[in-house]
């Protein structure tokens, strides 16, 4: 080996011939590094690479989709607008329009004839124009000079300057010589005017024929200039969308909305929305592509949305902020779209290549959800508008009481769902509780107690500790039921009445509107009618195998002495009836449930789970050292207590000792934008989404704890609640809502307090079991005849006098409107508050006075006398009782209208005028039909009284009842001045 | 060089411009062609070529049950004006085994044609609080006229679902109003709420392909050639449903059957 040192003393070894490499070929190369001729070849490659890759780039580019989809649309505009082209040329009166021509092509001839004439005229204007244009020139300039004269003597006069004199005389003159031109302006126009008429009896005709030729010819040339921007021809198109050249004037581009008050969220930063959609829905806002294939289908509901006159304007809210997805997108892929359905989905695979977009943390909402892009603006009150689906989920988590153990906006001030424990021993028996605990829906399918135990992840072998799961739930259930009843007060309830019959309580439950928030047993569905606030109140069935005979009778007698708490009003029932319903409620029975075996409990799954609480605070040995000091009645309580804590039951129910326990749950303040991969998937093969998750979460909340190894105490606690289908979608829509996308106060609903007050307590009460309440609810229909229906509120707030109202919710026994009806409207205990919110909500939705207003009417005896007349006319007494009697014999109870002899004091003046031009108009279906069917405008079918006039006869019909029927006050004549 | 720059920038400008101005020039005086084809939508369908015949019985199956007594003393007037035709219901009128009262209709008319629309209006009349004709079809817009002949109050109250909800009332006897049905409807019903025992069926279609049960249950449906969804509703025993080919000037018997058990299920 040769050393490498430049002064070792061996000479550098000499490149043997043999051994002469190419590359380095010197003699080519020079002193240069490189090599000219093979340079000339890389140059020649790269560059050939270099243009391959441009026109691969622009070729990519000129084919992108959103192209694609621009060139079909405007397929698409060209064949619609040569459409409309034929329908105008066929509108074109043909006849008419060859006579028209006929008759242009006679004048034109008649033109031609007088020639000579008509060029003689035209000169002649010509010079007339020209001597005009002169002459009016001079007067303008003289015009300016005496302006300008004017000024400076006005100025002089006003300072009493020493030249106003002759400033005044210089004025004078030169008016005089602007008058002068003026004279001959005038002249001058007079005979231009003339000779132009002159020149119109040879021309006119033709003119005035051409301008009916132009109106005939209108639509369709506006139609045919539409048609040529569409359409420039492939030449003109493909220029302007050639490459480069594009930067000009392209027809094909992307088209954005800028939104800057809008924030698309990235990680530590907010940038203004900038939507890119209608680059590829392009008729979205084209009333005349609503049957278009997608991406061109117009958006449904543009009175709604969209346009500038809708309640969401586009150029101010875009797209995504209601639909979600990435804003800046212009594919189809990354734009995050959804698929509402799995077929859907199949389809978008194969024709899109569509996948899940795991990087982008907003996707679309499905179409099937998109009621969730609602809610982050319309969050200020109990329901959202034209939300069915998002609503339905908002009022199953007030029904669930899932805000008992994970915050969730709009339910801060909710009462627990659960019945209150502290009194449970006077209502419920210890076993009864162990077989309800171990499985709900066992003892009523429809039970709203969700099950603990006995599910996924504490069931079978999986996870199994040493005693089994079935014991080990047994211990649970007996600590927790001991505890329970330990803490519980005593409670003693009078003695009710006994010996009802339970085929007339059958009949009251069914009548008197327990049915607006109860049901017995599974709720059949009813044509476009929600029956979900029928579960708003516990379903009813199996109750004779839960609580006593006499608890019932107390409870339904009045709720509140037995639970103060309870949102359950009186329905006033007298002794008698509480007796038959009680009757009727002990009969349902679970005779299956009755018989069932009771959990078993044995002292080594109490001591296995003793322990395990113990060791949570101290070492294994200690535990086990306090476990053989207590007694088995030491250890159940102590479990119970602790577990108590565990499953959160305090979230649900009042429990003595949790008075101030926090929630157990995650808090789902913002579960719509929590970010996805913050969720654990387990091992589940499901959709990695939001909703994906909180579905999978719903059907089975412990499902995710399949393949886990676990210690009991830290698997999964969330209960199974049995969801449905369409439950689960509904909740995890409400879920999947809760976006923390920051929303410009100017675009929050800006319902009023009163509104978002009165909503959230009518979804407390559950007012719309029964009412129809902004056009929603009315539950209790589907349960009976039409005749019995609770009212209709619409319009409450401008049909009812404030005083009124406040009173009647209060205690609506003081007016019973319809005493013959059944059907009642109960007894809540509101508050004063209550019951002016209640009155001040229904004001603001009608926009109306409140609470002071007049109802005195000014009337004179001429109307008042006509009105006698026309109420026996019209016969309104056949359905309105104006007396307090009984109904006439034959009548039917359920046929009569409300009584009119509290009109007065019920009604406001005003409503009556508009009730009675078109009932139908303000609560569709009522049986209260209109007398005037040509409208208030037209003459009246009444011909004979107040001159037929509409307006006239309402309102004597109104005066009528307010003053001669019901003794209401007269506004007092005005008093007319006698000293002047 | 420069030159030839210049030259190049200005040619590419004056294309762009010309692309960017591009359409407006064309001449837009003169006729416009007349379009292909008749009136957009087609021609009116001629009754004359409904040359084939659907007709049949709606057979009754069954004891039918006996015709409810209307109790009539809510009203003196109605009372006393009763007949025994008018005081018992209708609502299951059987005669020689068939059942009248029954639309029959076609499903969907053939695709593509227009139909007018009669001129003539549909009376119901209102004579001893009592409706007449009790079930009938018609077209949609074709004129429908309320009359009260009776010397008490009636409402005309139309449960319309996807026409607008009509509700007239008529307190002076010989009152007439006309009542706009524009859209499709089966079955639409019709009750007067002051007197409940009032009531009348009316099926609103799109096309003339439409008829009601009479005497003995006998129907008879002329129709182009074609195949058919024939439906039969019946306000108490509901809806049934058969297919139907007729060809040429044929004529196809097709029957229904309705029975009392179905109903009390």
């Amino acid at each position: 080996m040769s050393s490498e040192s430049p002064n070792g003393g061996h000479k550098p070894p000499i490149p043997t011939p043999a051994k002469k490499i190419p590359a380095l070929n010197i003699e080519k190369r020079g002193d240069r590094l490189y090599q000219i001729d093979h340079l000339h070849k890389w140059f020649a490659i790269s560059s050939l690479l270099l243009f391959v890759f441009t026109v691969g780039m622009i070729l990519a580019d000129y084919s992108r989709d959103w192209k694609r989809y621009q060139r079909e649309f405007n397929r698409l505009s060209v064949a619609n607008t040569q459409q409309d082209m034929n329908q105008a040329a066929s509108a074109i009166d043909r006849a008419r329009f060859d006579q028209l021509q006929q008759q242009l092509q006679q004048a034109q001839a008649g033109q031609v004839q007088n020639e000579a004439q008509i060029e003689g005229i035209q000169d002649q204007i010509a010079d007339l124009q020209a001597d005009f244009f002169a002459v009016n020139q001079n007067y303008q300039f003289e015009k300016a000079i005496y302006d300008a004269e004017k000024y400076e003597y006005e100025e002089a006069l006003a300072l009493k300057a020493s030249n106003v004199e002759q400033l005044g005389t210089q004025l004078r003159e030169t008016e005089q010589g602007m008058n002068e031109y003026k004279a001959e302006v005038d002249k001058l126009t007079i005979e231009i005017r003339n000779v132009t008429a002159e020149l119109n009896k040879f021309v006119g005709q033709r003119a005035v024929i051409q301008t009916e030729v132009d109106g005939m010819l209108g639509d369709y040339q506006r139609l045919q200039l539409r048609m040529n921007a569409l359409n420039p021809g492939a030449v003109v198109t493909s220029i302007r969308n050639a490459p480069v050249l594009d930067m000009l004037a392209p027809s094909e581009r992307v088209n954005q909305i800028l939104l800057p008050n809008l924030f698309y969220e990235h990680p530590f930063k907010l940038v203004p929305r900038v939507d890119r959609c209608t680059t590829c829905h392009l008729g979205i806002d084209q009333p005349a592509f609503e049957n278009a294939p997608q991406p061109f289908k117009t958006h449904p509901q543009m009175d709604l949305y969209l346009a500038a006159s809708s309640a969401h304007p586009v150029e101010q809210f875009g797209c995504t902020s209601c639909h979600s997805g990435l804003d800046r997108a212009v594919d189809f892929q990354t734009a995050g779209h959804m698929p509402r359905t799995p077929e859907q989905r199949t389809e978008w695979e194969e024709k899109y290549g569509w996948h899940e977009e795991h990087y982008l943390e907003t996707p679309m909402f499905a179409m099937n959800n998109i009621e969730a892009g609602c809610y982050k603006c319309h969050n200020a009150s109990a329901d959202v508008p034209n939300a069915p689906s998002l609503n339905t989920g908002r009022d199953l988590i007030r029904i669930y009481g899932c805000f008992g153990c994970h915050r969730i906006p709009g339910y801060e001030n909710v009462r627990k769902v659960g019945p209150d424990l502290s009194t449970v021993s006077g209502k419920l028996s210890k076993d009864w509780v162990r077989k309800w605990l171990a499985n709900p829906k066992a003892f009523k399918p429809e039970a709203r107690m969700p099950q603990f135990w006995g599910n996924s992840n504490n069931s079978g072998t999986e996870n199994a500790t040493p005693s089994g799961w079935d014991k080990r739930n047994a211990a649970e259930i007996n600590a927790i039921t001991e505890y329970l009843f330990s803490k519980s007060r005593s409670q003693t309830l009078p003695q009710g009445r006994n010996g009802g019959s339970a085929e007339r309580g059958k009949q009251l439950v069914e009548s008197v509107g327990c049915y607006g928030c109860h049901a017995i047993g599974p709720i059949q569905e009813a044509e476009r009618q929600s029956q979900t606030r029928r579960k708003h109140g516990y379903n009813l069935a199996s109750q004779g195998s839960k609580v006593t005979a006499n608890w019932i009778f107390n409870w339904v007698k009045d709720p509140q002495q037995v639970w103060p708490g309870t949102k359950m009003p009186s329905l006033r029932l007298t002794d008698a009836e509480a007796a038959d319903v009680t009757a009727y409620l002990t009969s349902l029975k679970n005779t299956e449930f009755d018989s069932q075996a009771l959990p078993q409990a044995d002292a080594a799954a109490l001591d296995e789970i003793t322990v395990e609480i113990l060791r949570a605070g101290s070492t294994d040995i200690e535990a086990r050292q306090t476990l053989a000091t207590m007694t088995p009645e030491q250890k159940t309580l102590f479990a119970g207590e602790r577990l108590v804590g565990r499953y959160g039951c305090f979230g649900c129910h009042t429990i003595p000792g949790f008075e101030n326990a926090q929630p157990i749950g995650t808090e789902l303040t913002v579960a719509g934008s929590k970010l996805i991969s913050q969720f654990d998937f387990g091992f589940l093969n499901i959709e990695h989404s939001r909703s994906g998750w909180y579905e999978a979460k719903l059907k089975d909340p412990r499902i995710f704890d399949v393949g886990r190894v676990k210690r009991p105490e830290e698997l999964l606690k969330m209960p199974n609640f049995r969801f449905s289908e369409d439950e689960v979608n509904s909740i995890a829509m409400v879920l999947t809502s809760l976006v923390k996308d920051p929303v410009p106060l100017e675009m929050r609903d800006r319902t009023t307090a009163a509104i978002s007050e009165g909503r959230l307590l009518v979804a407390e009460k559950n007012c719309k079991g029964c009412h129809l309440i902004e056009g929603a609810g009315g539950d209790i229909r589907a349960t009976m005849d039409q005749a019995m229906w609770p009212p209709n509120l619409a319009t409450q707030g401008a049909k009812t006098q404030p005083m009124w109202l406040h009173t009647f919710v209060k205690d609506p026994s003081t007016t019973r409107l319809r005493p013959w009806l059944t059907t009642r409207m109960p007894t809540f205990h509101f508050t004063e508050q209550e019951s002016a919110t209640i009155g001040r909500y229904f004001s603001a939705l009608d926009n109306v006075d409140y609470p002071f207003i007049t109802t005195d009417i000014a009337t004179n005896n001429e109307k008042l006398q006509a009105a006698g007349q026309l109420f026996t006319t019209l016969q309104c007494a056949k359905c309105h009782p104006t007396s307090t009697g009984p109904p006439p014999p034959g009548v039917s109870a359920e046929d009569l209208a409300p009584n009119l002899m509290i009109a007065h004091e019920r009604l406001r003046p005003e409503w009556v005028l508009n009730w009675l031009v078109d009932p139908q108009k303000i609560m569709p279906g009522t049986r209260m039909p209109t007398f005037f069917p040509d409208g208030p405008d037209r003459p009246s079918p009444l011909t004979n009284f107040l001159g037929a006039n509409v307006r006239s006869q309402i309102e004597a019909i109104r005066d009528h009842m307010f003053i001669t029927l019901s003794g209401g006050r007269r506004r007092p004549a005005p008093v007319t001045s006698t000293n002047d | 060089m420069p030159k030839r720059l210049v030259f190049v920038c200005s040619s590419i400008l004056v294309l762009a411009l010309a692309a960017a101005c591009g359409g407006g020039g064309n001449d837009t005086s003169g006729l416009p062609p007349a379009p292909a084809g008749g009136a957009p939508g087609g021609a009116t369908f001629d009754m004359a070529t409904a040359t084939g015949t659907v007709s049949g019985k709606i057979a009754f199956e069954g004891t039918p049950p006996p015709a409810a007594r209307i109790q009539m003393s809510a009203d003196p007037y109605c009372a006393m004006s009763a007949t025994p035709e008018t005081s018992v219901s209708e609502e299951v009128k059987v005669s020689d085994g068939g059942l009248e009262n029954v639309i029959v209709y076609v499903k969907t008319a053939p695709a593509g044609l227009t139909f007018a629309t009669p001129a003539a209006p549909i009376v119901i009349d209102q004579k001893g609080c009592h409706y007449s004709p009790h079930v009938f079809t018609m077209m949609v817009r074709q004129p429908l006229e309320v009359r009260n002949s009776d010397m008490t109050l009636h409402n005309i109250h139309v449960w319309a679902e996807t026409n607008t909800p009509v509700n007239i009332g008529q307190a002076v006897q010989g009152m007439k109003n006309n009542i706009n049905l524009d859209k499709e409807e089966v079955p639409l019903p019709i009750r007067c709420d002051v007197h409940r025992w009032m009531n009348s069926f009316a099926g609103v279609f799109s096309h003339p392909f439409h008829t009601v049960s009479g005497a003995g249950g006998a129907y008879s449906l002329k129709l182009p050639p074609g195949t058919y969804e024939i439906v039969a509703w019946h306000e108490k025993y509901g809806m049934k449903t058969q297919m139907v080919t007729v060809a040429g000037s044929e004529t196809k018997d097709l029957g229904f059957s309705f029975s009392a058990a179905a109903a009390a299920d």
